[in-house]
């Protein structure tokens, strides 16, 4: 493609008249000077309305940005240690003790924008590009469904070649993948935001989620990190309520701290949150991501940002969006490193990834190249390591993808999910997709380790019935049945 | 009324209109039926209309053809005769409207 085309693309993307029937009298919902004095309007707060700000979040309500701006300035260290176990309380509540595990597959990194962090920035000439073909997207499907994956977020560059017409039919090479009793049966995609009708052609090939992350809603640090297509604020922050609108009803929106101070970006989460659930009766975002800033190639930003966020406050700020927005996913990546995950996941997270590879290309050839990742990666350890240090602290790895496959999707999944429910079907679910991970996959002391907690979480289940039926379900998996779900 | 075949060249919204009638008409036919319907689209159930807002452990899912699905929450309130009847006259309907 000419530069001259390209450039013609970019001009094509953005069509501004669909955001505006979303805005409020011409603003976004992202009202910065009000979430400065929201802040500081609820600076101190004493321990009695920390704990009642607590005690709504573990009836499963959603705070209100005082409430969270009121954690967000919390002190006393011994409220934190119970905020803590309150975001660990609230997530049993809701999802039972699971964890759904996904890997993350990069299928392009050309990308026409120029984030100062990003080490796939179009001026990073230290970074290999490549992009999948067909063939060899197929070749890293075959080697992820060979390690057990069932579920992937596929992550796309922002540039003409990989256009929704790409996107769509990788989706399809994803699904139409299958490895023996392997396969991949649910694609999520992070990709640059889209229009409505582009938002559709994916919707019609059976995506997941489709993630948008806003990095900052700090608008003016926005503009001074983007630039180039990203560089357009409303676009992106009004992706999801255009995906919304075309139909895909799970979206993940999220949020790259390390570029803006942690406390306004935890509010503008909740803000994007209080806008899509006002927007489209009361349906969130399926997911939230806080990704924190790592170092890349050739990116030094990403070493020497004002902002960058220490591990304690990151267990923090991930604690208060748990408590935020108590019923939606919550992912922790493997950005971080092994310790920080299997700590933080205590607080509230719901889903991990595993066995990553964020370089392109890279898992059917079983090699690291820094020179072709986003990032470099902080949890190194296989799939199989992963599942099993879960295991040893009594969290069973679940590659359900039950819900969006049997209309639990949008409002309905929302409704369950809002009421505390979920886990009735999470855990069954869990159960039974961990048990084809062991019998097919897993390794000998894997096996050891994951066994007696599958006999465990069986014998909990609380639901005679339901216990009966993911017991016969797990002798016909053990004689070769496959895809069980309740 | 759920027999009448359905207008040429629907929108997805009319159908989804249309789901909406097929949903009152039944439920009103079988008080307490809880269906819940979705708009398939490869791998996804997307969800439309119905359901309890309530965790469902055996609903009986039903393709109804390549485009719409519903899955019965309850089923086990209808006869089997009875269930299967509107299952096929459901299929009947939506394989002439063929979308």
């Amino acid at each position: 493609m000419s530069e001259a085309a390209a450039k013609g693309w970019i001009n094509s993307v953005i069509k501004p008249e669909q955001n505006e029937k979303y805005k409020k009298n011409g603003k976004d919902f992202i009202d910065d000077a009000l979430i400065q004095e929201t802040l500081l309007a609820n600076r101190n707060p004493d321990r009695t309305r920390i704990r009642e700000i607590m005690a709504k979040s573990l009836e499963l309500n959603r705070l209100d940005p005082d409430e969270t701006a009121a954690l967000l300035n919390c002190q006393d260290e011994d409220l934190w240690e119970e905020m803590y176990r309150t975001g660990l309380a609230i997530k049993h509540k809701v999802y039972g003790r699971r964890i759904v595990t996904f890997a993350p597959l990069y299928v392009s990194n050309y990308c026409v924008n120029n984030c100062t962090y990003c080490g796939y920035r179009s001026e990073n000439k230290d970074i290999h590009r490549q992009q999948l073909s067909m063939d060899e997207l197929a070749g890293e499907i075959k080697s992820l469904v060979g390690q057990g994956h069932k579920r992937l977020i596929m992550v796309y560059g922002e540039h003409p070649k990989s256009d929704v017409h790409y996107i769509a039919e990788t989706l399809q090479v994803a699904y139409g993948t299958k490895v023996g009793n392997g396969e991949i049966r649910r694609v999520n995609v992070n990709a640059a935001p889209l229009a409505v009708d582009d938002y559709k052609l994916l919707r019609d090939v059976g995506i997941g989620t489709y993630q948008v992350f806003q990095e900052t809603y700090h608008h003016a640090t926005y503009q001074k990190v983007h630039r180039n297509l990203k560089g357009n604020y409303d676009w992106r922050v009004y992706s999801l309520h255009r995906a919304m609108e075309a139909g895909v009803d799970d979206v993940g929106i999220g949020a790259l701290f390390g570029l803006a101070d942690w406390k306004f970006d935890v509010m503008g989460l909740l803000a994007h949150t209080i806008d899509l659930e006002e927007k489209f009766g009361g349906v969130g975002p399926h997911t939230i991501s806080f990704p924190r800033m790592q170092p890349a190639v050739n990116t030094p930003f990403a070493e020497q940002s004002p902002n960058l966020v220490d591990d304690a406050t990151f267990k923090k700020l991930v604690t208060v969006i748990r408590l935020s927005v108590p019923y939606t996913g919550m992912i922790i990546t493997a950005r971080e490193n092994a310790d920080i995950r299997n700590d933080v996941v205590n607080v509230g997270c719901t889903q991990l990834d595993a066995g990553s590879n964020v370089g392109i290309g890279t898992y059917s050839k079983e090699q690291t190249e820094h020179n072709k990742q986003q990032f470099i990666l902080g949890d190194n350890r296989s799939l199989d390591e992963a599942i099993r240090d879960l295991a040893k602290l009594g969290w069973i790895t679940s590659f359900c993808t039950a819900d969006y496959r049997c209309g639990r999707t949008g409002a309905c999944f929302m409704g369950i999910a809002k009421k505390g429910k979920i886990h009735n079907l999470c855990m069954p679910n869990a159960i039974l997709t961990f048990k084809e991970y062991l019998l097919d996959y897993a390794s000998p002391e894997t096996i050891r380790v994951g066994q007696p907690l599958i006999e465990k979480e069986l014998a909990a289940l609380p639901n005679p019935t339901v216990k009966q039926t993911v017991n016969e379900m797990l002798d016909r998996i053990v004689a070769g049945e496959r895809d069980l779900f309740l | 009324m759920v027999e009448n075949a359905a207008p040429q060249q629907e929108t997805e919204s009319d159908q989804d209109v249309r789901i909406a009638q097929y949903h009152e008409y039944l439920t009103r036919q079988y008080p307490g039926l809880s269906l819940r319907w979705s708009r398939i689209y490869g791998n996804r159930w997307a969800h439309i209309l119905g359901g309890r807002a309530d965790v469902v452990f055996f609903p009986l899912k039903v393709e109804l053809n390549q485009h719409y699905g519903v899955c019965i929450e309850n089923p086990e309130i209808l006869a089997e005769v009875e269930l299967g009847r509107i299952i096929t006259m459901l299929r009947e309907v939506f394989r002439k409207e063929g979308s």
